[in-house]
């Protein structure tokens, strides 16, 4: 032990005289090992890390797959009656659970503040090991059918709107004009399990607020008996030891198919149509698409921890051949092979606990980062903290990356120690690591780095066009308003069209608004009318979703019209039944979107015509414009409530509209509505957006990571060999030779490396494209040629500067500077 | 009347850092003519290797003027002066200077390879094999210079700095590493060259091999002490 420390204390002053080199290691290793720690233990928490619940392998979330005749997917809703069978009569689970999410206005505080609300069975917070600080969980005195109006708070919600009261139980709130007694508050450290996390190809990251006894949700009463999907809920349950997942699968389906083939009888158009219950893995569901995402991020660091590897490699072996000297007097006084493993095991330990000291900093800073940045996208991003596999995972790197490193060094050393060093005749070119070494170390990083930069800048390229895609619409100074009902009986629709009316005319009345629709947002979620609409003259079905809008909608939003009309007032006023197709659309009905006059229909009495073809627009996340339809306000019947309560408002240059103006403006015209949300389109556009914008970041960094340390590497690399090949070059020069020789021979004598590391790098790209073609398709293309001859000429480019720049000082100098020492 | 190879006029070099001026070379004059055996030497420190360097233009002076034969080379640029001394100057290092991964043909070779006229490779194989038989090593000629003997290196240097025909050869300390037999050798070689008409002008303090030259130019702190047999330029 003593004399461990003993040679730890000899590195520490052997360290101390070469700052620089220690900065050069700590601060390359440093970054790298803090990006690697922060990843591997991102990655622990998404893929590795159990669920935080009670016999989490156990628990599954079932979907409602309706399957058309052709064999596809097209629904994976619920219907209520479905969703309530299932959870009475279902025998595979030992325990289920109801779930759905809704939100409302909490009306006994002042501010009305919209909340996130569950509506669960009591079974949830079993399954889930909900904590409880104070009071209670649902009981069976909350089962389905008891409609006992109580509630359970979160934490954050007792601390943030109860100010932490300690005396909450009892008390009461009003939310959607019903009211709850409290009887619980969950504890601090409950994980909510994201189960609604994926929703139509967007993160959802929900952080429930207030959790009501299922009986109140908010399925209208004419919807609970019908078997249209359309329920947003999940049914959570643990799966019995008896059955296995396919069973369960089978068992469910067979129960809830019944009920839906009975249901559909006399409609043709679900005929041959079936239900499939689905079980999804919990922690699948929770994940989501996130997987890939973190599987590429960690191969991009380890990526880079290697091109950081090899350079420190190539630092550690100069230093050792430096030392040269030094060490072969210690083994000409008789230090055996292991004693100088020592000495250089004793360095590497501490330059890489120092590494290590500055990783763990920068994990600490990305794990903030990462859940400030990504908390909503990455849903257990929250647990990221340093854990028991950060820290083996730190000490396993600490030895192995020491003792690799005095490896390395020691082999760089060994055969020359006694034999060039102690009998220093001054012959030859001096102490060097052997060529084939360097030739190594420049194979590695080329490889590593094409590689790496290539994948990057094909993820970076889709992000980007997706960021920079044009969305065919002017959304500047344009808001989107969505109201919300305070009453949980709602108004009749003439009623609430009345006094939305007045809302939208008092809004128009600002002096800071230049027009207002009473439309959705353009990138809220059109509806699906399925299984489309038909022709009337070929009888052919299309594929569509639609929106409600009015006459404001395109002259807003700048959506231009290519052909045709806009609707008119009177259109939208008489309930005219007619439409306006996307230009996507309007080629599907007919050959060059001539579909002026053409007459669709959505059922047999809903017969429409089209009197205009406007562009199609882009919603951020879309890469292709999809088949869209818009019918004037009123026209059916049915509404969403999104669609209903929506409104968008264009405002004047450089003005803006706060929340409380409008909420000021709803007070006065009607109490039965309060303000969900008031964003602008930008800020939307943003948000949809944010998963593309973190890719592009993250993808530019690595591109950039990548191409600085594999250039720093090989720069380090190719100026050591050709410092030790200075004396090589000034006799090359005495004897005639000229600069442009010199560097020819240079680059030539490199381009083995730089050209085998090319070939390496294409082979794995190949590999890569061969064995995971399905999974990596998003990420290899052979359409990206030209994006690997630009990674290739960059990578060139780098390797090239790396010849050039360190010769300079040879060629450019009176030859005797190259021949100074050696005699 | 003699031919004058190199002529240097009031040479002098200033060595400059921040604190310090150190005037290695004085107004040094003197000339080398056409199959003169020069040697200088002098204390270490005294400007030897100073004076070398810039006779084999690896090095610029300060002042003064430089010419072989009779072109002025003072001022010529890194390219210039790399032709100059491929087509005219032959160097000999102390350390031999012989490049470790080529083998004894291509060692001698590399002048040739740099040489603007190009010749072809029969040219070059029958010029290196000639060199080589100079300095007895042509069976040596597939070996690479760490099989070979301190001495044997040496002459495989000779034969290097023969190689493209040039009109002086510089040689510093030619036996610097070299036992004194193998010293001896490379010595004799230096002398059957002369006498066949090869210009030499070497650097040695060892006054032994310093007296086998015909001029003999001494130093001492950057200026010529003693050169009864040289002729003295100016």
């Amino acid at each position: 032990m003593n004399l461990f420390l003993y040679q730890l204390k000899q590195a520490y002053l052997s360290l101390k005289q070469k700052p620089g080199f220690v900065f050069s290691i700590v601060a390359t290793m440093g970054i790298t090992l803090g990006a690697l720690l922060c990843i591997l233990t991102l990655a622990y928490v998404m893929l590795i890390k159990p669920l935080p619940y009670p016999e989490q392998d156990k628990l599954y979330v079932t979907s409602n797959e309706q399957i058309n005749p052709q064999g596809q997917v097209m629904f994976e809703q619920f219907s209520y009656p479905a969703f309530m069978t299932l959870y009475d009569k279902q025998d595979v689970f030992s325990q289920a659970a109801l779930v759905a999410h809704t939100k409302g206005v909490l009306l006994s505080q002042d501010d009305l503040p919209m909340m996130e609300a569950t509506y669960v069975s009591p079974e949830w917070f079993e399954l889930t090991g909900m904590p409880i600080l104070i009071g209670r969980a649902f009981q069976s005195s909350e089962a389905v059918d008891t409609n006992n109006p109580v509630v359970v708070i979160s934490y954050d919600t007792w601390i943030n709107n109860f100010s932490a009261d300690a005396d909450i139980l009892e008390k009461t709130i009003n939310f959607n004009d019903i009211s709850y007694r409290i009887v619980g508050v969950v504890g601090q450290r409950f994980i909510e399990p994201q189960v609604y996390s994926y929703y139509f190809g967007v993160n959802y990251y929900r952080k429930t607020q207030l959790w009501f006894p299922w009986d109140f949700n908010s399925t209208q009463p004419e919807a609970r008996n019908t078997w249209w999907p359309g329920l947003n809920g999940k049914v959570v349950g643990k799966l019995s030891v008896e059955f296995t997942k396919s069973q369960a699968e089978q068992k469910l389906t067979t129960l809830i198919n019944d009920g839906w083939l009975n249901a559909i009888i006399g409609f043709e158009g679900f005929k041959g149509t079936t239900i499939k219950i689905a079980l999804h893995d919990f922690k699948k569901v929770i994940i989501g698409d996130n997987r890939e995402s973190v599987c590429f991020l960690l191969a991009g660091i380890i990526g880079l921890v290697v091109i950081a590897f090899t350079n420190i490699a190539n630092l550690m072996t100069s230093r050792a051949v430096m030392q040269q000297r030094a060490i072969a007097i210690q083994a000409a006084i008789g230090a055996k092979k292991s004693k100088l493993f020592n000495v250089f095991f004793s360095e590497a330990l501490l330059l890489i606990s120092l590494s290590l000291l500055v990783a763990f900093f920068i994990a600490f800073f990305g794990f903030y980062l990462i859940e400030y940045y990504l908390g909503t996208a990455l849903s257990r991003a929250s647990e990221m903290t340093v854990n028991g596999f950060t820290l083996i995972i730190s000490v396993m790197i600490l030895f192995v990356f020491a003792w690799t490193f005095a490896k390395i060094s020691v082999k760089s050393i060994n055969n020359k120690v006694l034999s060039a060093t102690i009998n220093t005749s001054g012959k030859g070119t001096g102490n060097q690591l052997p060529p084939l070494f360097r030739q190594l170390l420049v194979v590695c990083q080329v490889t590593t780095a094409s590689v790496l930069i290539f994948i990057s800048m094909n993820l970076f390229k889709e992000a980007w066009n997706n960021i920079n895609a044009p969305s065919y619409l002017d959304i500047e100074q344009v808001t989107a308003l969505t109201l919300a009902p305070t009453q949980k009986s709602e108004l009749s629709a003439k009623s609430a069209l009345l006094e939305l009316t007045l809302i939208k005319q008092k809004l128009a009345e600002l002096p800071q608004v230049e027009i207002v629709s009473h439309s959705a947002s353009p990138f809220a979620f059109f509806s699906l009318w399925w299984p489309g609409i038909t022709e009337q003259e070929s009888n052919e079905k299309h594929n569509m979703v639609y929106r409600i809008v009015d006459e404001h909608y395109f002259p807003l939003l700048q959506q231009s019209l290519l052909t045709g009309e806009n609707f008119s007032r009177d259109d939208v006023r008489d309930l005219k039944k007619v439409m306006i197709v996307n230009d996507v659309l309007a080629n599907k009905i007919a050959e060059q979107g001539q579909v002026l006059g053409k007459k669709v229909s959505f059922t047999d009495d809903h017969i429409y015509t089209i009197i205009g073809v406007v562009k199609g627009m882009k919603t951020p996340e879309e890469s292709d414009i999809a088949e869209r339809a818009y019918l004037p306000r009123s026209a059916v019947a049915d509404l969403s409530a999104v669609e209903k309560m929506s409104m968008l408002i264009k405002l004047k240059d450089q003005q803006q509209l706060t929340r409380k103006q409008v909420i000021d403006i709803i007070k006065e015209v009607s109490p039965s509505f309060s303000v969900d949300k008031l964003q602008s389109l930008e800020d939307v556009r943003y948000q949809r957006l944010f998963n593309k914008i973190v890719t592009t970041i993250t993808t530019a960094l690595v591109s950039f990571l990548s191409l600085m340390l594999a250039g720093i590497g090989i720069y380090g690399i190719l100026s050591y060999s050709i410092q030790i090949r200075r004396f090589e070059i000034g006799t090359r020069l005495a004897i005639g030779a000229k600069r442009k020789n010199i560097v020819k021979l240079i680059f030539k004598d490199n381009a083995g490396g730089v050209f085998i590391g090319i070939v390496a790098s294409i082979f794995i790209l190949l590999g890569l494209f061969i064995s995971f073609d399905g999974h990596l398709n998003q990420y290899i293309s052979l359409e990206m040629l030209p994006l690997f001859i630009l990674t290739l000429s960059l990578i060139l480019m780098v390797s090239s500067l790396a010849c050039y720049l360190p010769l300079r000082k040879y060629i450019n100098n009176p030859v005797i500077q190259s021949l100074k020492g050696s005699e | 009347m003699s031919q004058a190879i190199l002529e240097m006029k009031n040479i002098s070099k200033v060595f400059e850092t921040e604190e310090l001026e150190t005037h290695a070379l004085k107004g040094i004059s003197f000339s080398v003519n056409k199959g003169d055996y020069v040697s200088i030497s002098g204390p270490s420190g005294c400007g030897k290797s100073t004076l070398l360097s810039i006779m084999g233009l690896l090095d610029v002076s300060t002042g003064g003027e430089y010419l072989i034969e009779g072109i002025n080379v003072t001022d010529l640029t890194l390219d210039q002066a790399a032709e100059v001394r491929n087509a005219k100057i032959g160097f000999i290092f102390q350390s031999f200077n012989l490049i470790d991964e080529l083998s004894v043909f291509d060692n001698v070779a590399l002048p040739l390879r740099y040489h603007s006229d190009k010749p072809s490779n029969q040219v070059i194989k029958e010029r290196v094999t000639a060199c080589l038989e100079k300095v007895a090593l042509s069976h040596r000629i597939s070996h690479k210079p760490n099989q070979l003997s301190g001495g044997q290196q040496q002459r495989v240097a000779i034969a290097r700095a023969l190689v493209a025909e040039p009109a002086v050869l510089l040689v510093d300390e030619p036996t610097g590493n070299l036992d004194s037999k193998s010293g001896d050798l490379v010595m004799e070689v230096l002398e059957k060259l002369n006498e066949s008409g090869t210009t030499i002008c070497m650097v040695t303090h060892d006054p032994r091999y310093a007296d086998m030259a015909k001029t003999k130019i001494q130093l001492l702190d950057g200026t010529i002490l003693q050169a009864p047999k040289a002729k003295l330029a100016g």
